[in-house]
């Protein structure tokens, strides 16, 4: 499919065959999640935590990976059909993840995220739910520290 | 005597089926399958393939109806669907671009509006630009997918200038993002 923006959203590898409309995904990410996050998966120096080569990194442990499903916006986005937030999640990760995606992930599917979302972090304090998964993939998956930051670019603050 | 005898093979294979099967065993087996059926995966295609938006002409809102494609100053311009704010285009900017002394937004609102020349849904960027004294010049409020402000995640009331050096909104530009 040829359009204006294609170049916008490129992905940085071949997207998962598990992505049954691979265009519609792209546009669901735009049209849900591009406003804030970018186009691109980056809007930075909005205080918005990067997606471009950073989200795979949450594919690190099975509690990290439930995690981006019961973020309430996904959890509770309007998309209703599974495979068509799977598709959109998939294309998230595989499309804007590049070289954080680990190698041998494998794509979200249908019931995966039928079953996440019923999980939607409601009550809990996302920012304390970021840095427990983001401490995990610095110790298990070779995730950078600027993880901890919501964009790389600015110095990291030592931890107390 | 003829080599092939269709006629006496399958007379001699439905004496055997009649032979071995009883007409409840048949119902019995019907019925656990009938019964069984929704446990199983029986159409694995049409179970993968994701659910489409609803793009027909009857799906369309109010605006996308009288929506025009010749004036890009006029808040019924097709591609303000989705647009809480004043238009760029009458500020001194266009519909791309923020006017001198203003600072584009990195993040936006986004609609996904309907070009009534081709009939084809298109998502739109609401871009706001900011640092400038707000413009009063042609204020439009169109609400295509727009949820109400206790859903402050799909509401486009919120000023969207975060990440720049000021919070203070002057216009809203319109960028086409690609198609829906």
């Amino acid at each position: 499919m040829h359009h204006a923006a294609s170049a916008e959203a490129e992905p940085a590898r071949p997207l998962p065959a598990a992505i049954t409309d691979p265009d519609l995904a792209r546009s669901d990410y735009v049209e849900n999640c591009g406003g804030c996050h970018g186009v691109q998966g980056s809007a930075a120096p909005a205080q918005l935590p990067e997606l471009r080569n950073r989200v795979g990194y949450f594919l690190c442990t099975p509690a990290s990976r439930a995690y981006l499903i019961r973020l309430p916006n996904i959890a509770h986005s309007r998309i209703t059909d599974n495979q068509r937030l799977a598709d959109l999640v998939n294309f998230m990760v595989f499309g804007l993840g590049g070289p954080s995606t680990p190698r041998d992930a494998h794509p979200f599917t249908a019931e995966e995220v039928a079953h996440e979302r019923q999980f939607a972090l409601l009550s809990t304090s996302l920012k304390k739910e970021r840095a427990r998964h983001v401490e995990s993939a610095i110790r298990k998956c070779h995730a950078p520290i600027s993880l901890r930051l919501l964009f790389p670019g600015k110095p990291v603050l030592r931890q107390p | 005597m003829k080599m092939f005898d269709a006629d006496a093979i399958g007379e001699s294979l439905l004496r055997i089926f009649a032979g071995r099967t009883s007409r409840r065993g048949i119902l019995s087996r019907l019925g656990l399958a009938l019964v069984a059926a929704p446990a199983f995966p029986l159409l694995p295609v049409s179970r993968a393939r994701a659910a489409k938006p609803d793009r027909s002409p009857e799906a369309r809102t109010a605006f996308a109806r009288s929506a025009q494609t010749a004036d890009d100053s006029k808040c019924t311009y097709w591609r303000y669907c989705a647009i809480d704010g004043v238009l760029c285009s009458c500020c001194g900017g266009g519909i791309h671009s923020c006017p001198a002394g203003a600072e584009p937004s990195p993040v936006s609102w986004v609609g996904t509006c309907i070009n009534p020349d081709d009939g084809k849904a298109y998502l739109i960027a609401y871009r706001d630009c900011c640092g400038k004294p707000a413009c009063r010049q042609c204020a439009c409020d169109n609400g295509d997918r727009e949820a109400p402000l206790y859903v402050p995640q799909l509401n486009n009331d919120v000023i969207w200038c975060f990440g720049t050096r000021s919070m203070q909104y002057h216009c809203s530009t319109a960028v086409l993002v690609g198609a829906a």
